[in-house]
């Protein structure tokens, strides 16, 4: 396989150009890698939808970054106008792409030199493959991996890549459970539904700037506590798990601000019939934990 | 008129001036004193010095990359190859001809032949051309803050040493089937590094990794501190306090960076006998008593009442010492508030606000940050929201001690007691009381290290049980 078409997709908000243009010269340092060493990416089709108030690029500057970088990559900006989450601007990206594989990862990501060389193994290897996940630097995902195949329960959307026509098959992200959290956990576990390995590559590693406070947590910004508990009940129903669901009900409409108000949302949307399909009834993909989505290896 | 005090005092600070005056030469001394200090005009404000024997390409690159994450680029890296054989030499240019185009310029490699591993230091800073220096590993990882958070502190405290927070997680190398090997953590932070510097305990002790300081240059340039090459290990300690009896310690309390403890891989703690250890640390403890020190002002409160052995641990005791687990795991919770006691030694620590977190199944108390200590006595009592006691038993698998008798040894850092509640429930109160020893008793080497290893191995072999037994029900192996 040579020559292979890949877009990368990223959803821009609020994101300082700084930090894009850092991004951007990794991409085209890994293409350039890419064409020196095997030639299976050389050349990379970069979609940026611009989910802020406000457009982050002008044309000028997006004209300047295509002159700066075009010999490596193509950049192409949507401005949505509305804050579309993650999967649902994932997915209206999407809909203009003729790519064979998708790139899709978070604006400040940036790679390693030879990304590409190592996330393309796995599917040069194997035709199961649905998606290869990149290993975030400097904090680690502490899920569990096989070290030998890489497979693993889920892939976290900072930066993967997927084949086109897979994305396709399974019609994409799920819009319309998950607006920010667990996107990423549900497309996985509806990849293995499917019969797809998902693959963690540690060999393929990218910068993920996040920072931790002097006991070595990290702090969650009211958003994010209110989407995570928001998407936990989701994916308990999603993924037919009764008691799950039952226990986080009790414990959240008990619980905090965001979690009253991320149970209030479920009752809301089963009152109004816009709960969807479930999903693994014999409970055989679901790996859920106590809290978690997958057991940890810490 | 001059009393015995005035000249005691008199004595002192001659005899500090000449103790510097010796370090640094008299000349340094005048040129430091009236801040005939110059840079060059490109010169960055950070210059990292990255130790390499060009042997771990896979973690040379992972530091780059973080370098070029940096929030703050106005620095450079001087990758000091050091006895570099041609694969080396061949990693590392191959390493920084693939960094992005804004990194082009700033990393460099300077191949250093002979000496120790104390010598590409000193011909690393002899090279540099920042304001401030780092050594950063060739095995450390950094947070895209760790330039911006000393450059901050420069407007204000320029000519001090800067020292930022750091956590410390546990990594192993492992194969894929390809062969090829991966890096990949195995343990939580450990925020055993997240404490202010202190100077009489660094006294005793060195409690800062290399790049979680950054060193006004000019105390190797215009001082002529430099590092000591009669050492080959904990030659930073050595320097970073000649540094500091002259310039001082400013801190920024940000978590800059992750200390990687390599449980299967080569480090200076594995190429070095424990020997070698004890021999230089006795030796840079005998330099310390050649000179006076200047203790820092801030420092001096905890001097006068810390002044008993008991009290000093204050100090050292955990802020989130009590964690709980109501399911969904340790430290998703704030640290509840603590009150503590200490009488002829004994510990009593009582949490003042147990009842903020319900349905507690287990409670963990991590005492201190450092290991080889001795906790001994230990009991708790533990009261339910209707006033009865609630029974508990200590999860020894879980703890990451060794049990001798009524007694747990931790020769790691940050000691661990994970107890396991009979049921679950609302607590309202928690006391726990326990001894703390600041050694490990005889009967330690006798049994305990057999013991100690023992249940490491048996950790690593129920890692691996675990990723099996998750193969098998998941994926259908």
């Amino acid at each position: 396989m040579e020559n292979l078409k890949l877009r990368l997709q990223t959803i821009l908000y609020y994101n300082e150009v700084e930090n894009l243009e850092k991004s951007l010269a990794s991409v085209a340092k890994a293409v350039a890698v890419s064409r020196e060493k095997d030639g299976v990416i050389t050349h990379v089709d970069v979609c940026y939808g611009d989910a802020s108030a406000e457009p982050i690029l002008t044309e000028d500057k997006v004209a300047e970054l295509n002159s700066k970088y075009g010999e490596y990559i193509t950049l192409e900006y949507m401005f949505f106008g509305f804050n579309s989450g993650t999967s649902k601007g994932q997915n209206v990206m999407f809909e203009s792409c003729k790519a064979d594989y998708l790139l899709a990862m978070n604006p400040d990501v940036i790679l390693c030199p030879e990304f590409f060389l190592e996330m393309m193994k796995p599917y040069l290897e194997r035709d199961d493959v649905g998606m290869v996940e990149a290993k975030q630097c400097p904090l680690e995902h502490p899920k569990i991996f096989d070290p030998k195949t890489g497979e693993e329960p889920w892939g976290a959307m900072a930066c993967v890549i997927i084949p086109c026509k897979v994305f396709a098959q399974l019609g994409g992200l799920d819009e319309k459970n998950f607006f920010l959290y667990c996107d990423d956990v549900d497309f996985s576990f509806r990849l293995r539904l499917n019969g797809y390995k998902v693959i963690y590559q540690p060999r393929a590693f990218v910068y993920h700037a996040k920072r931790v406070d002097s006991k070595g947590g990290v702090e969650p910004t009211s958003a994010e506590l209110y989407y995570s508990a928001e998407a936990a009940l989701l994916m308990a129903y999603k993924y037919s798990d009764d008691r799950r669901l039952k226990r986080f009900l009790e414990l959240f409409e008990k619980g905090s601000e965001q979690q009253r108000k991320a149970a209030d949302e479920f009752y809301r949307r089963k009152e109004n019939g816009l709960l969807t399909e479930r999903l693994d009834k014999d409970h055989k993909i679901a790996s859920f934990t106590e809290w978690g989505y997958s057991e940890n290896r810490y | 008129m001059s009393t015995p005090v005035d000249n005691t005092a008199k004595a002192l600070v001659r005899e500090y001036f000449e103790s510097v005056k010796q370090t640094v030469g008299e000349a340094a001394l005048q040129d430091f004193l009236n801040g005939n200090i110059t840079y060059s005009e490109d010169a960055p404000f950070l210059s990292v010095i990255m130790r390499t024997r060009g042997n771990r390409p896979e973690a040379l690159a992972e530091v780059l990359l973080c370098m070029s994450g940096q929030s703050d680029l106005s620095f450079e890296v001087l990758i000091m190859g050091h006895n570099l054989d041609d694969d080396g030499r061949n990693n590392v240019n191959s390493i920084i001809a693939s960094l992005p185009d804004y990194m082009d310029g700033k990393v460099r490699l300077v191949e250093v032949v002979g000496g120790n591993r104390t010598t590409p230091l000193n011909e690393g800073f002899k090279a540099a051309k920042g304001r401030y220096i780092s050594i950063l590993d060739d095995d450390d990882l950094v947070f895209d803050n760790w330039v911006e958070s000393f450059h901050l502190l420069e407007s204000e405290n320029a000519g001090k040493i800067f020292h930022s927070y750091c956590v410390s997680q546990d990594w192993q190398v492992m194969k894929n089937e390809r062969g090829e090997n991966i890096l990949t953590s195995v343990s939580p932070f450990r925020p055993i590094y997240c404490s202010p510097f202190e100077m009489i305990e660094q006294l005793s002790v060195n409690r800062c990794p290399t790049f979680s300081l950054a060193f006004p240059s000019y105390v190797f340039n215009v001082l002529g501190v430099h590092f000591d090459e009669t050492l080959n290990t904990t030659e930073d300690w050595d320097f970073l306090m000649r540094c500091a009896f002259i310039c001082g310690v400013s801190d920024v309390p940000n978590v800059t960076g992750i200390y990687r403890m390599w449980i299967n891989a080569e480090s200076s703690a594995t190429l070095h006998s424990k020997k070698e250890w004890k021999r230089n640390h006795k030796y840079i403890q005998d330099k310390f008593k050649q000179s006076p020190v200047l203790i820092p002002k801030e420092e001096i409160g905890n001097v006068i009442f810390n002044a008993d052995a008991a009290s000093r641990d204050t100090s050292r005791i955990r802020e989130n010492m009590v964690l709980a687990d109501d399911g969904s795991g340790f430290g998703t919770y704030k640290p509840f508030k603590l009150e503590f006691e200490c009488n002829s030694g004994v510990w009593s620590v009582r949490c003042t606000d147990i009842d903020a977190v319900n349905n507690i199944k287990a409670l963990r108390l991590d005492p201190i940050a450092s290991g080889t200590v001795t906790l001994t006595d230990f009991k708790a009592r533990l009261v339910d929201k209707d006033g009865n006691g609630v029974g508990y038993k200590i999860h020894k698998p879980r703890t990451n001690g060794v049990f001798l008798k009524n007694r747990i040894v931790f020769m790691g850092d940050d000691p661990q007691v994970r107890i396991d509640l009979e049921r679950s429930c609302d607590l309202s109160r928690a006391e726990f009381s326990f001894e703390i020893h600041y050694d490990v008793p005889e009967g330690f080497f006798r049994f305990g290290v057999i013991k100690y290893l023992g249940k490491r191995w048996l950790l690593s072999v129920y890692r691996r049980f675990r990723t099996l037994m998750w193969k098998v029900t998941h994926l259908g192996k």
